[in-house]
């Protein structure tokens, strides 16, 4: 039998916090994208939760939409992800995230993997051409025009550029003063503290994979690391620190193996970084430590060593 | 093709010898799975005793959910021995029985104490017998053999048992 | 002062719970109207008791009805003059089953409390610790504190040399032993000088809550202008729960850690609940029996809590209403204190229900059902287990009865202390599946061994057939011999007798 006192937290509510917390990014976001911004959070939003409950009543499982877990995947995704691709990428990316990294484990709260950076990882590797492209923040385009944009593959190019991280892979040292992705990140950064306040997350995943990142840098690139300030405001680590690596479901328990498990995603995203092809691999360093976690959790779990005199 | 051919025969010498020597000798395997047997004795699985049964299913005779009094458990870990299919238990397991002697009833025929596995029975020829109820397993192998039918089943008390916790409740 | 900081460092794990319920007032209240007296015959412990009395029989105040099974030396002692109603007929609810009870129907309605107080002249020193010993068996003194353990059992400890009277009740809003302290403080410090007398213990030590300052105050002074209480010592642990356990208070107080498998005793500690103290200081000086306890009566919607003291064995109806609470507003009854205490099982007769002897507490209209979704892996609670575990896994663990896993090696640890169910977001009973983790791998260990013992058995009875045959055999050929011996010899007689006839 339950005990009659319980704390008045539950999970949903947690969930529901974490939205909020995610609303003024959100909100900035579709504000620089413009229309396209809505359309591409609409879509995926849409396809997570159709998705969800579609192949929950096909493989019947237990789902409830209340409890947010989808929603925050395709949140998670929209901030991830560019503004400039195709209807179809965004389809896909949710889709994938849902049914391949949750509703196939058994759906909520059974999944090894981080569903967001499952269906991230799906189009970077599918759709590469369209990752490393970036549109220039322009939020004139009127209704029309970007539904046409949204729904065909034509006009992209000539309204992309290469993200200011490519463009530093490619030509070291000119740092764009794009000064959006910044603000993005510093709201993100906002929402993250307000959950940390909230008690919500624990403090120990920002603060070691800040920890990785810098060592990281440290040994392979010392001259970004000397800029890994702008490093920060400029990158994903932001968002992965505050509301990827938070994730309950695929991290681990333990401070110990929390502590590891997050310096590791810093460390390792770095690597993948400097000696891959893709210009971040924050979304590589989460799954490959996703899969391992339930190792460090046993590793460090020595449970109670009472010492007798 | 003459390569070919060499290379099949080579295969399958090595193939050979590979099972001859790198086989885990069916004996270790007889012990392993007694090991996992509760030791009853009871002869419910249709072999004289746990050993039997063991070199049964080594030999892959027998399926490995005839273990009465084993249940799940037993079969779980048979399963994962052998890497066969987890199946459900043959017979449902019984609530823990012991067996008394009637002892008004008993001509001493000395039938049960032959048949008893542990040996819990106690007694002479033309003797009265009595069950040592400490080492009975509720087998119910003297039922049957007794000519007077003078031993009954009688059911433990079972002691409180805390109920699995359930989360989906679908 | 550096040991003092050094103490300070042993971090005692544990939350501060406030519920938002009014506690009981500190005066102790005393039933006057009993109208039966059930007794379950089994108790929150497991054990399982029989009845050493029939039906019909007439028992005295005291009189022993009722034995464990299991013969620990528990017993149940009638509280009141009367008739043995029924047995085995009528099914008493505990918290999470319903068992057979005895059922006494007194007398007389009214309940006489053999209110003994200390008198400063008496001289406790000269008390014979034989005598001592030998009245807390009599009276079947238990600890009121919930472990149910024999006094008696525990005085008999090898080398016990502090006395521990436990006053820090980190149940919240309980406060009964806090009643006790300021109502029989006198009784509780001579039961305590009792026991160390019996134990041939060296110090006695009362341990507190920090946050209960008067109480602290009132004792130590009392301590101070009393001679023969001269050398008492007062500690304090944190006001968090589970600090009360006594594992807890031996780790923060006395800086001694015990495995699971030890007891206080293990390492020269006598630990006793402050009421129990109370008990043998009656039994000791007025040869009486333990029949009551106190225990606190609050809830939701109740407007005046009270500590009550009555007969153990009386039932919840009379204590409802002697409090003048209506039975027909009461929801939930849950026995026990909030945290660690359970619920009566739902839809049985209030009648029947009754108060147990480690039951602490009757808490009234708390239950709240809760719905349980999915565990999320948040980790609340490997943050609030006071001792270390790793609760989310454990449950996976046991929920796919994979006894093995590392996680659950050290589950004896777990001491149910409803942290981990107090934190739960997704409102999992964690301590109902690790109660049931323990009952399996109990069971297993004890099935594994009876496999062992009973194969014993069966070689034994294999080799015994087989010897059996080979004797049988033997003594066959044996025979054989003779009787050709025997034929042997009769020809060579007869041949003989035909030689000498010849």
């Amino acid at each position: 039998m339950k005990p009659l006192l319980s704390l008045k937290n539950d999970t949903h509510k947690i969930m529901f916090e974490v939205i909020i917390s995610l609303i003024p990014a959100i909100l900035y976001k579709v504000y620089i994208f413009g229309w396209l911004g809505a359309f591409s959070l609409i879509t995926l939003i849409a396809t997570a939760l159709i998705t969800e409950k579609a192949l929950s009543k096909i493989l019947q499982i237990k789902s409830d939409l209340g409890d947010y877990s989808s929603l925050i995947t395709a949140i998670l995704l929209f901030l991830a992800l560019n503004c400039n691709m195709h209807a179809f990428i965004y389809i896909m990316a949710s889709l994938v995230a849902i049914g391949l990294g949750k509703i196939v484990y058994g759906g909520f709260a059974k999944n090894i993997f981080n569903p967001a950076m499952v269906g991230w990882c799906f189009v970077m590797i599918s759709f590469p051409q369209y990752m490393t492209k970036h549109i220039d923040y322009n939020n004139s385009i009127n209704f029309i025009d970007s539904l046409r944009v949204f729904f065909s593959f034509y006009n992209i190019d000539s309204l992309t550029q290469a993200t200011p991280l490519t463009q530093y892979k490619h030509d070291q040292g000119l740092f764009d003063s794009n000064c959006m992705i910044a603000t993005l990140n510093i709201l993100t950064l906002i929402g993250g503290l307000y959950l940390i306040a909230k008690r919500v997350i624990s403090y120990i995943f920002p603060l070691f994979i800040s920890l990785g990142v810098i060592v990281a840098l440290f040994t392979f690139d010392y001259e970004l690391f000397a800029a890994s300030s702008l490093f920060f405001l400029y990158g994903p680590i932001i968002l992965a620190a505050f509301y990827i690596i938070t994730d309950p479901v695929s991290s681990p328990s333990l401070v110990k193996s929390q502590m590891v498990y997050s310096f590791m995603i810093g460390f390792v995203s770095i690597l993948i970084a400097k000696l891959g092809v893709f210009p971040i691999g924050v979304a590589f360093a989460v799954l490959l430590m996703n899969s391992i976690n339930f190792i460090l959790d046993k590793v460090f779990n020595k449970g109670v060593n009472y010492e007798t005199k | 093709m003459i390569y070919l051919f060499l290379l099949i025969l080579t295969i399958a010498i090595l193939l050979l010898i590979a099972d001859k020597f790198l086989k885990t000798s069916e004996n270790e395997l007889v012990t392993k799975i007694n090991d996992i047997l509760p030791q009853t004795q009871c002869g419910q699985c249709d072999y004289p005793g746990c050993k039997p049964y063991a070199e049964a299913v080594a030999n892959g005779e027998a399926e490995i959910n005839k273990c009465q009094p084993g249940g799940e458990r037993v079969i779980k870990e048979l399963a994962e021995l052998l890497g066969r299919e987890v199946l459900d238990p043959a017979k449902e397991k019984k609530t823990p029985q012991v067996v008394v002697i009637d002892e008004d009833k008993c001509i001493g025929c000395t039938k049960c104490i032959q048949v008893c596995p542990p040996d819990c029975i106690i007694g002479a020829v033309k003797k009265m017998h009595t069950v040592v109820e400490k080492d009975c397993t509720g087998c119910e192998l003297c039922i049957e053999v007794c000519p007077v039918d003078c031993i009954d089943i009688v059911q433990l008390k079972q002691s409180f048992k805390y109920k699995k916790v359930k989360v989906n409740i679908d | 002062m550096l040991k003092k900081l050094l103490k300070q460092n042993i971090k005692t794990k544990g939350l501060q719970i406030k519920p938002g319920l009014k506690a009981a007032s500190l005066d102790i209240a005393q039933i006057s109207d009993i109208n039966s007296l059930v007794y379950p015959l089994e108790d929150a412990k497991l054990n399982t008791y029989i009845p050493t009395v029939s039906i019909g029989d007439k028992v005295k105040k005291g009189q022993v009805i009722a034995e464990a099974e299991n013969a620990h030396g528990l017993k149940i002692l009638a509280a009141l003059d009367g008739v043995i109603e029924t047995i085995d007929e009528v099914k008493a609810p505990l918290p999470q089953k319903i068992t057979p009870a005895l059922i006494i129907k007194p007398d007389n309605k009214k309940y006489w409390f053999d209110d003994v107080f200390f008198n400063i002249d008496v001289k406790l020193d000269e008390y014979p610790k034989e005598m001592i010993f030998e009245k807390i068996v009599q009276a079947n003194i238990q600890g009121l504190g919930g472990g149910l353990f024999l006094s008696a059992k525990k005085i008999l400890g090898s080398n016990i040399e502090h006395i521990v009277l436990n006053a820090v009740e980190c149940e919240p809003i309980l406060n009964c032993d806090e009643a006790v302290l300021y109502n029989y403080l006198a009784e509780v410090l001579a039961g305590g000088i009792f026991l160390k007398n019996a134990a041939k213990a060296k110090t006695i030590t009362i341990v507190l809550k920090e946050n209960k300052k008067d109480l602290i105050n009132h004792i130590s002074h009392f301590v101070k202008n009393n001679e023969q209480f001269n050398g008492i010592n007062l500690a304090t642990v944190p006001d968090l729960y589970p600090s009360g356990a006594e594992k807890e208070i031996l780790k923060h107080v006395f800086n001694t850690k015990l495995t699971s498998a030890q007891h206080a005793t293990d390492h020269g500690f006598l630990m006793q609940n402050v009421m129990t103290c109370v008990s043998i200081f009656r039994a000791v000086t007025c040869d009486l029996p333990q029949l009551e306890r106190v225990f606190s009566v609050f809830g939701k919607n109740i407007e005046s809590p009270t500590n009550l003291v009555a007969p153990i064995g009386v039932t919840v109806e009379d204590i409802l209403a002697f409090l003048k609470i209506d039975s027909n507003k009461v929801d939930s009854i849950r026995i026990g204190g909030l945290m660690m205490g359970e619920d009566i099982v739902k839809g049985t007769s209030r009648k029947h229900s009754a108060l147990l002897k480690s039951s602490n507490g009757i808490i009234l209209n708390t239950y709240e059902d809760k719905e349980v979704s999915e565990c999320i892996n948040c980790g609340e609670c490997v943050k609030a287990c006071p001792v270390d575990l790793v609760p989310n896994k454990m449950f996976k663990a046991a929920q796919a009865d994979d006894f093995n896993s590392s996680y659950l090696k050290n589950l004896s640890e777990c001491m149910n202390c409803n942290l981990c169910n107090y934190v739960c977001p997704s409102n999992i009973d964690l301590v109902g599946m690790f109660k049931y983790a323990k009952q399996q791998k109990a069971m297993i260990q004890e099935e594994q061994k009876r496999a062992e013992y009973i194969n014993n058995l069966t070689q034994k009875k294999i080799e015994r057939t087989k010897f059996e045959k080979q004797e049988k055999e033997r003594i066959k050929q044996e025979r054989k011999l003779a009787r050709q011996k025997r034929l042997e010899e009769k020809q060579k007689k007869e041949q003989e007798t035909n030689e000498t006839t010849a």
